[in-house]
């Protein structure tokens, strides 16, 4: 199961916070969510569902998204929904701030020239 | 997320991964794969669903619990499966589980459950002891003096107290009725911390003498003989025809010492003699009981103790100079002298547990070969190392648990065994014996045994099994394979430790036998056969002059001897140890002279007992009051004290007693008239060194009648109770008795744990044995292949068997090495115990050998036998 593309190697928190973000956009499948975050990322994060179902019933056992089954608008069957909750929306902002701070500090210790100029 | 909401969610999950699935299935189609590719490429994209699966519910936070029980209820599949494997090894653990159980009930109940009483550490047994040139360590009670002495260290102890036991009857009525009772000090009760149920103990004044008359009922004679009447108190009863007035009922299962349920409690009232200085040196039987102050340790109060007794020398030194004061507590004092045996029999019971674990991982090692292709099958399906082994410990844990709730059964039963025994044989005197049971200890030790059975048996076994290579398992022809050396390393390991543990086993078991056997043929120095026993016991309020007691013992014995089918008759009261001086030698320090056991005898009493005569003569009639005092030596006490001379014509003189101090007005001299051969009392290991004296001269109001008879010994007791009542129709003849029951009972006393540890040795070897049967029929099994085409490329049968007896012989001669090693450094433990042999005995390690190299080569000969008969065609074929 090695490649090259990013895969379960990113971090838990990580996903989390790309899953939240994803339902930013509105209500969203399981099969929808891996989809559009590989998609987004052109192929470079390939999430296994071996991580993205485990890390959305986590989600849900914490309050973060709340889960239903629907029938989709495009098709007649029921496909079990994700949507963003309010505790879940502070969450990404949370997480969002917390990447960002990561991001800028490993910024400063691997391009330190580009702060000083 | 609640547990019963599983089922829901995962029906659930499943739903949501099927649709993730048909949607994948969807896409790849439309990327214009054929239908079946597209279910393909969708599975792969999707991977592991099973795990997955479980990753999630992992996210649930019940996957602990679920794996757990979904192992469970796998595990008892699994056994049920293979019901043979199942029973043998829930038997197996059965056995060892539920007696070490039993013998932890034992345990518990003597030595962990505290004496029932409130705060019983603090609760200590107080004594007097002295090295004793000679006889070594001499240990009695507290005389009174000293006692006050020890009370007034109030910062040491609450209270003080003591008793001293009283034989009462009940005369009220036609026939007086004997009553277990004691005399106790002010705080003897009150020591216990208990309340009486009704009334209350007794006040200073009445442990006054002539104020003494009152009297406090145990629960059970208050039960039995007044009915519970609740109106009881203020009347009256009569102990040895004085009246008592009935102050108190004690409460139901209040206990006095270790577990008796006494009948009556009276106050003892010291003499002003006995609290004199005087005393200081004559009264030192009273049984001292004391209660510590809160946080003072028994250390604490021994160092003081010392200190005082050093103090007590310098003060007074006619009484107290060489004695010691011992603080015990009261609870060790009492369950001491069993300690050592409960050693060996826990000892030896955990031995054959031990072994029994032995077996269970042999039979898990071969069953784990035969799941291999299982155990792969759940590897490739992606399960991890750990949790296979988890897995497989479940299954263990799981027959380990059958096994113990068998075994706790069997334990119950073992109890009530156990219980009998213990109250049975009086010597054993322990505490909490008549409530030995399944208490919580006990079941908490059960189940703690039991995971750990679990564990130490399938540890190895599961680890080895789970070491799987994938590939060569599914491949799997049963040819040998590099795996499999570890596990036949494994499984002689287990061999080999079963055999040495079998063989401290087997040695111990020998040393007991020996022992027993030795102490058999001891020579009692007496004839028990035909001889019957009985106590008759006079009451002093009647027999109040000595002159009377002598008379009634001599009309007595005049009738009895007169009886039909009597032989001989005669009068003992076994002796107290006395202090005595041979004369004519140097006098001793005081204290320090030899001791003797002091009998008062009839003459006819060497007949009736069959005790023979040594040397001089026998005691006469003519030895009566007034004649010249004699006396009559045991062999021992002859070689020890008149080491090189004939002590007959010689005097000694009796002193005083070791124990009290008393000296009961006998300190004249005696002669020695003649030498008797020893005997042997409750101490079967050492002969007792004996003075007999006629008690013509020294009377007597308690004796023990022995009759030989030439019928059946019981069958005189009617009329030797006859002849009683035509001197007194008021006399009790009691505990009528044959000699030969009351000396199986000592020997009972040494029988029970001898028996216990002989019936885990025959365990052990049979354990062993078959655990060398599975083993050995295991190899030749697997190993089919070979001796086929050893037999086909000419081998011979003969050489054949001789191979596999030789590798079954092997695994034994280790274990019997490392066993004969470990006997061996245990062997001190036994060194107390053993009697007639050391407890490195030779001829006992070697029979002991002997027998485990035979059973081991009966155990491989038959699987050898059918190696040896392998149809080399048919092997091959099968192939």
């Amino acid at each position: 199961m090695t490649n090259t593309r990013q895969s379960a190697g990113i971090l838990q928190g990580t996903l989390d916070m790309l899953i939240l973000r994803t339902l930013l956009y509105g209500a969203a499948h399981g099969h929808q969510i891996g989809k559009h975050i590989q998609r987004t990322t052109n192929d470079f994060l390939q999430l296994q569902h071996g991580s993205l179902y485990p890390a959305l019933h986590r989600l849900e056992r914490r309050g973060w998204v709340s889960a239903k089954w629907e029938t989709a608008p495009d098709r007649n069957r029921e496909f079990k929904y994700y949507r963003l909750t309010e505790k879940g929306r502070k969450q990404l902002l949370v997480e969002e701030s917390q990447w960002k701070q990561m991001a800028e500090a490993v910024a400063r210790v691997m391009w330190p020239a580009a702060e000083e100029s | 997320m609640k547990w019963w909401q599983l089922r829901k969610r995962n029906a659930d999950l499943e739903r949501e991964l099927q649709s993730d699935l048909d949607l994948e299935e969807e896409e790849q189609r439309d990327h214009g794969l054929s239908p079946e590719d597209a279910r393909y490429a969708a599975h792969r994209a999707i991977g592991n669903t099973t795990l997955i699966r479980e990753q999630t519910h992992e996210a649930w936070g019940w996957a602990r619990i679920e794996r757990l029980f979904a192992d469970v209820r796998y595990a008892f599949r699994a056994l049920l499966k293979s019901p043979g494997f199942t029973l043998t090894a829930t038997l197996t653990l059965a056995l060892g589980i539920g007696a070490n159980a039993a013998i932890f009930s034992l345990v518990s109940a003597i030595i962990l459950r505290p004496l029932p009483y409130p705060n019983p550490e603090q609760l200590v047994g107080l004594g007097q002891w002295r090295n004793q040139k000679g006889q070594g360590y001499v240990q009695t009670g507290v005389s009174g003096p000293n006692i006050l002495d020890i009370a007034s260290q109030k910062n040491i102890f609450q209270q003080v107290a003591y008793y001293r036991w009283a034989g009462f009857n009940i005369t009220e009525g036609n026939h007086p009725e004997s009553v277990d009772s004691i005399r106790a000090s002010l705080d003897m009760l009150p020591l216990f911390g208990v309340q009486p149920l009704m009334g209350r103990f007794f006040n200073a004044e009445e442990t006054q003498l002539g104020h003494d008359q009152v009297a406090i009922l145990g629960h059970k004679l208050w039960q039995t003989r007044y009915g519970a009447d609740p109106a009881i108190l203020g009347k009256t009863i009569r102990l040895d025809e004085k009246p008592y007035t009935i102050i108190g009922v004690m409460p139901a299962r209040f206990r006095f010492t270790w577990d008796q349920e006494m009948g009556i409690f009276v106050p003892l009232a010291l003499t002003p003699d006995e609290l004199s200085e005087k005393g200081r040196a004559t009264s030192r039987d009273l049984e001292t009981q004391a209660r510590l102050q809160p946080g003072v340790t028994v250390k604490q109060a021994q160092a003081a103790m010392d200190t005082l007794a050093a103090n007590l020398a310098v003060e007074h030194p006619d009484a107290n100079k060489g004695w010691g004061f011992k603080v015990e507590p009261l609870h060790a004092a009492y369950y001491r002298h069993i300690g050592q045996p409960l050693l060996i029999m826990s000892g030896a019971v955990l031995f054959v547990l031990l072994i029994a674990c032995g077996n269970v991982a042999n039979l898990l090692l071969a069953r784990a070969t035969v799941r291999k292709r299982e155990i792969a099958i759940r590897a490739a399906i992606g399960a991890s190392r750990s949790r296979i082994v988890t897995q497989l410990l479940t299954e263990s844990v799981v027959l380990a648990a059958v096994g113990g709730t068998l075994g706790l059964l069997l334990a119950y039963m073992g109890d009530r065994i156990l219980t009998y025994e213990m109250t049975h044989y009086r010597q054993f005197s322990v505490p909490n014996a008549s409530v030995i049971d399944l208490d919580w200890r006990v079941l908490l030790f059960s189940l703690a045994l039991t995971l750990l059975t679990g564990i130490i048996f399938g540890l190895a076994p599961a680890l080895i099994a789970s070491r799987t290579d994938l590939n060569e398992s599914l491949r799997e022809t049963g040819a040998n394979s590099a795996s499999e050396s570890g596990r036949r390393r494994l499984r002689n390991g287990l061999v080999i430790s079963e055999i040495a543990l079998a063989l401290v086993l087997l040695t111990g078991a020998g040393l007991l036998v020996r022992t027993f056997l030795g102490l058999m043929q001891v020579d009692l120095g007496i004839d028990p056969t035909n001889v019957v026993t009985m106590e008759i016991d006079l009451p002093h309020y009647k027999y109040s002059a000595p002159t009377d007691q002598t008379q009634f013992f001599r009309q007595l014995l005049q009738r009895v001897k007169g009886l039909p089918g009597v032989i001989a008759a005669g009068i003992e009261q076994p002796g107290s140890r006395v202090f005595f001086q041979p004369e004519g030698q140097p006098a001793m320090i005081p204290g320090q002279e030899p001791t003797a056991g002091l009998n008062v005898v009839s003459a006819g009493d060497f007949a009736a007992m069959g005790i023979a005569l040594v040397a001089g003569r026998q005691l006469a009639a003519s030895d009566g009051d007034g004649a010249t005092p004699v006396a009559l030596i045991s062999e021992t006490t002859a070689h020890r004290y008149w080491p090189n001379t004939n002590p007959i014509g010689r005097h000694l003189s009796v002193l005083a007693k070791v124990y009290s101090g008393k000296n009961e007005g006998v300190n004249h001299s005696l002669e020695i008239v003649g030498i008797v051969k020893d005997r042997r009392g409750y101490d079967l290991w050492e002969p007792r060194s004996d003075i007999y004296v006629p008690f013509e001269q020294h009377p007597i109001p308690f004796a023990f009648l022995n009759v030989r008879t030439a019928v059946a010994p019981l069958s005189v007791v009617p009329s030797v109770r006859e002849a009683v009542l035509a001197i007194d129709n008021e006399q009790p003849v009691n505990d009528p008795m044959l000699l030969t029951e009351q000396i199986a009972r000592t020997y009972g006393t040494l029988r029970f744990p001898m028996t216990l540890v002989w019936i885990f040795a025959t365990l052990a070897l049979l354990l062993s044995a078959v655990g060398i049967f599975g083993v050995m029929s295991y190899t030749v099994s697997r190993r089919t292949h070979e001796l086929a085409i050893r037999m086909a490329l000419g081998a011979d049968r003969l050489t054949l068997l001789r191979q596999i007896l030789r590798e079954g012989l092997e695994v034994t001669l280790i274990g019997v090495v490392i066993g004969l090693a470990a006997a061996l450094s245990l062997s001190r433990i036994m060194a107390d115990y053993v009697y007639g042999v050391k407890a490195t005995d030779p001829l006992t390690y070697a029979a002991a050998t002997v027998v485990l190299v035979l059973v081991a080569l009966a155990a491989s000969y038959i699987p050898a036998r059918r190696a040896a008969s392998v149809n080399p065609m048919q092997a091959l074929r099968n192939e």
